[in-house]
């Protein structure tokens, strides 16, 4: 398995996702955030053979979930060699990832080199 | 039996068949519920049995993951269409079409499987371009605009992205295979 990855089940709603996002992430992370600035769930639909959107900025910590609305199997795969990788996310699939370093980083879909976006991490 | 769609399937003929022989045989002006799934299926098929060759003779890793591709997503495309073809009670049903696809893409074949190296990837890879780019203009040229059933037209609609990230996954495959001369 890939750094950074996991692959949350089919149908695992993203409220469900946010909560352990809130509630099990930030602590066992040990980020030092503002009372006000607490981890947020960011969604990634993939649709029509492109990442929406393409670039997302967030924070160290938060949750970045892709979601395969395509009919075609699709990867998120960091352009960064031994980066993190959903692996394939078949139809209705999702998968997550949680950024722990600033900077941008690009990604592409593996199957579908042509697909690209980028996180930008604060 | 619904009626899908009715439109003249020279056109397809003439970009997907590759082969003189084919497109003269592809003069039939109309085509049958059954017989219009059974020329998907098929095109379908023909991508796939190219693709597994390559997937088998690459050691262009790009071409070998391109090819997998092919596998993986007409193989997705074609098991919706099945399953469409299913709910609407439409059976597939072989036709002067089909064969003429078969026909043409035996000859294709017949091209690229003698070759070796980088002179299959570049033939592989070659008639990919050529294949998604008359599938795509088929497709809205054609297949999208005159399609009636709804729900046949949100399938081919859907598809329309992939088969062109196809075309340009292989345009760049392309790209590179003449850059590494």
């Amino acid at each position: 398995m890939i750094q950074g990855v996991t692959r949350p089940a089919r149908g695992v709603s993203i409220a469900v996702l946010a909560a352990i996002g809130f509630l099990g992430l930030g602590g066992a992370l040990g980020f030092r955030r503002s009372p006000e600035a607490a981890l947020q769930l960011h969604v990634v639909e993939i649709r029509g053979m492109e990442f929406h959107p393409r670039e997302l900025e967030v924070h160290r910590g938060d949750t970045v979930l892709w979601i395969n609305r395509d009919l075609v199997p699709h990867t998120a795969t960091s352009t960064r060699k031994a980066g993190w990788n959903t692996g394939p996310l078949q139809e209705g699939d999702s998968g997550r990832y949680i950024p722990r370093h600033t900077g941008e980083d690009a990604y592409i879909c593996q199957l579908h080199p042509v697909m690209r976006g980028k996180l930008l991490v604060r | 039996m619904p009626k899908l769609i009715r439109y003249s399937p020279i056109p397809l003929l003439l970009t997907l068949a590759f082969s003189p022989q084919a497109q003269a045989q592809s003069t039939t002006s109309d085509l049958s519920d059954p017989e219009v799934a059974h020329v998907a299926v098929t095109a379908d098929n023909i991508d796939i049995e190219l693709a597994k060759l390559a997937q088998s003779r690459t050691d262009n890793p790009g071409v070998k993951q391109f090819a997998t591709t092919m596998i993986t997503d007409h193989s997705a495309v074609n098991a919706k269409a099945k399953a469409l073809a299913g709910k609407l009670q439409v059976t597939p049903k072989d036709n002067d079409v089909s064969q003429s696809l078969l026909k043409g893409a035996a000859e294709a074949r017949g091209k690229i499987e003698p070759l070796k190296g980088k002179a299959f990837d570049r033939a592989y890879i070659d008639r990919e371009v050529a294949y998604h780019q008359a599938v795509l203009d088929e497709l809205d040229q054609v297949l999208i605009p005159t399609t009636s059933n709804a729900e046949l037209k949100q399938l081919l609609v859907g598809v329309r992205p992939a088969f062109a990230t196809h075309l340009e996954h292989a345009k760049q495959l392309q790209s590179q295979l003449v850059a590494s001369k």
